[in-house]
């Protein structure tokens, strides 16, 4: 892989790094926070690959399957937490979760 | 690149975290195959023995057995090199005494943690003490990791079980939102995290970081500072420095407090111990002035810490402020990045581990009707219903505030000597100047609580002027109030031998560390291949 594919990809996982920040930081419905979080791992896999393959070394592509696997347990989590916690709500909206501050 | 067959598979030397995990299972399992109305003493033992067991092999990796079957088994070959740290699992886990001690820092905790969770009449209590033990678990693989890949796995492993420890409150909503913003928060550090990982290994091909510190000196290009600034970014969330403690706050005030009091002492010590690994790996001798973000942050975080501790009514927010103020004063610990340094982080560690699970030992000894004593106002008049307790929770404040002859003020003072001797200048100073100015000002929110505990509540006072209160008993578990009819001390029986465990050993651990801390600094010199 030359340099300039790898900056392609490089760029690309940028991107998609900062929709899913820019996503976490102003999106207010839990689920689609939980995505944003999805969408910056991601990115980090697509720079992952990308390295691997640039280096000729396989390491970065198991830590690629890691990544996923973890992320898939964490979303389980979140996803039962904002089960709990709207259960008796109507709309899942972070902005109502403000009993807590100080 | 190692390939399987020289792969080193020394389980014995991760033996601590196999016999965690083994525990956490053991405890689930022994819910389901006992009858529930007499299983309750059984899986509270089998945790406790899953984490003495943990803390035994911690102390055999550290001293190797002198005879027996475990010399036998494991072959004398591993204890000459474990005090020079072995590195298992193809470089995947690092067995040292650095790893050791924050092991058993984190152990010690956790003991206590499930300790304190005795008196606890929750449903699926077992679920609870097992997410404790898995939480331990990855605190100790954080503490060893040799490649990302563990690092991320043991952040990952503790991060899990936490959101789900502190969400384990089912009717109660604060726990709920608590534990929600922990997630959203954490999971955006973690991906942070994991891009900075991508970044380090793009620079340099390799995962692992003994080899990283070999493509540091190398060439220092925007990908590998970018890549640092994000491991960093990702740590500083773990750690709570100011300005990324937003979550600190609300998630120990809607956690119970055993498990406040865990994630405040082992995450801490857990992700410390990861950051001095990612720093000795990459740090860049040739232009210090690239850490230069983490003294900001440490000084932030001081100041933000010490100042928001002095406005709150919530004991268990104040000490989430305090724990944030405490973190920028560790690191200080990371400053020159050598022996001094390390070893007066652990011992300030080991010092926070005592006070702070103290200070929250006091908190659930509060507690009744099935709330925690959290408010301010819980501790009203303690010292005449509970002189003991208010005894010990003076000692903890102290220490905590940095006076002699508490641990929290040996800690501070090795902490600005190693500052002061780490040849980092102007930083230094600053730092210390810090220091010197907001435990001052933290002063005061702790001595708030100090003076609220001697300060007779209202029902005292009028029982007082008519001369009803008998002198109070002395001693921890009978503290009980002598004219015992006033509203605010009714309900309050003797503390439970849990409770009263905890607390003494947080007042021992106390006092030890602030009257004799040489014996622990002593245990902790030259654990890491530092200047």
């Amino acid at each position: 892989m030359t340099v300039e594919i790898l900056q392609g990809y490089l760029i690309l996982s940028g991107i998609l790094f900062a929709i899913g920040a820019a996503g976490l930081l102003l999106r207010r419905s839990p689920l689609v926070m939980l995505m944003c979080v999805e969408i910056m791992l991601n990115a980090a896999n697509l720079a992952f690959i990308a390295f691997a393959r640039y280096w000729g070394d396989m390491t970065g592509q198991i830590f690629t399957f890691l990544v996923v696997t973890v992320a898939a347990a964490e979303v389980a989590i979140g996803l039962a937490i904002i089960v709990l916690l709207f259960r008796h709500r109507d709309a899942a909206d972070v902005d109502d979760v403000n009993a807590l501050r100080g | 690149m190692s390939n399987l067959t020289t792969v080193d598979l020394n389980f014995f030397a991760v033996a601590p975290l196999i016999t965690l995990a083994a525990a956490g299972l053991v405890v689930l399992v022994l819910e389901l195959v006992l009858p529930a109305e007499r299983s309750r003493p059984w899986w509270y033992a089998a945790g406790l023995g899953g984490i003495a067991l943990a803390l035994y092999y911690v102390a055999l990796l550290w001293s190797g057995p002198a005879a027996g079957p475990a010399a036998s088994i494991i072959g004398a070959g591993l204890w000459g090199r474990v005090t020079n740290g072995i590195s298992v699992f193809g470089g995947a886990y690092v067995v040292d005494r650095f790893t050791l001690l924050f092991s058993g820092i984190v152990l010690i905790a956790a003991f206590c943690t499930v300790l304190l969770s005795t008196a606890r009449r929750d449903e699926d209590m077992p679920g609870y003490v097992a997410l404790v033990l898995g939480a331990a678990l990855g605190m100790c693989v954080l503490a060893g990791a040799g490649n990302f890949l563990t690092l991320f796995l043991g952040l990952e492993i503790l991060s899990l079980n936490l959101y789900v420890a502190v969400a384990f409150e089912r009717h109660n909503a604060a726990a709920k939102e608590a534990a929600l913003k922990y997630l959203i928060l954490g999971a955006l550090a973690t991906a942070a995290m994991v891009y900075g990982f991508a970044f380090l290994y793009g620079q340099t091909g390799t995962m692992s970081l003994s080899g990283l510190a070999r493509g540091w000196e190398a060439d220092s290009t925007v990908l590998m500072k970018v890549g640092l600034g994000l491991v960093l970014l990702g740590l500083a969330f773990k750690l709570a420095l100011a300005p990324f403690h937003v979550w600190a706050p609300d998630v120990y005030q809607g956690a119970t407090a055993p498990i406040t009091a865990f994630m405040s002492v082992g995450t801490k010590a857990a992700a410390f111990a990861a950051l001095v690994r990612v720093l000795l790996a990459l740090m860049p001798e040739e232009s210090p002035e690239l850490l230069l973000p983490l003294w900001v942050l440490a000084v932030a975080s001081m100041v933000v810490g010490s100042l928001s501790a002095a406005v709150q009514t919530n004991v268990k927010r104040l000490l989430a402020y305090s724990g944030v103020a405490h973190v920028g004063y560790l690191m200080m610990a990371l400053l020159g990045m050598n022996h001094q340094g390390v070893s007066a982080g652990i011992f300030y560690m080991a010092a926070y581990l005592f006070m702070n699970i103290g200070a929250f030992a006091v908190v659930v000894s509060l507690g009744k009707n099935g709330r925690e004593g959290e408010e301010l106002s819980d501790f009203t008049g303690l010292f005449y219903r509970r002189p003991g307790l208010a005894l010990a929770m003076t000692l903890f404040m102290l220490s905590l505030a940095g006076m002699p002859p508490a641990a929290g003020f040996q800690g501070k003072l090795y902490l600005v000597f190693s500052a002061l001797g780490s040849g980092a200048g102007g930083a230094a100073l600053w730092l210390v100047g810090a220091l010197v100015v907001t435990t001052g000002i933290s002063a005061y929110a702790y001595l708030r609580v100090v003076t609220t505990m001697f300060r007779r509540s209202e029902a005292q006072a009028e029982l007082a002027d008519a001369g009803h209160v008998e002198a109070a008993p002395a001693g921890l578990v009978n503290a009980g109030e002598g004219g015992g009819t006033g509203a605010s001390v009714a309900g309050e029986g003797p503390l439970s031998w849990a409770l009263t465990v905890v607390v003494a050993v947080a007042v021992i651990g106390t006092l030890y560390l602030g009257v004799a801390p040489q014996s622990m600094l002593a245990l902790t010199r030259h654990v890491l291949p530092l200047p």
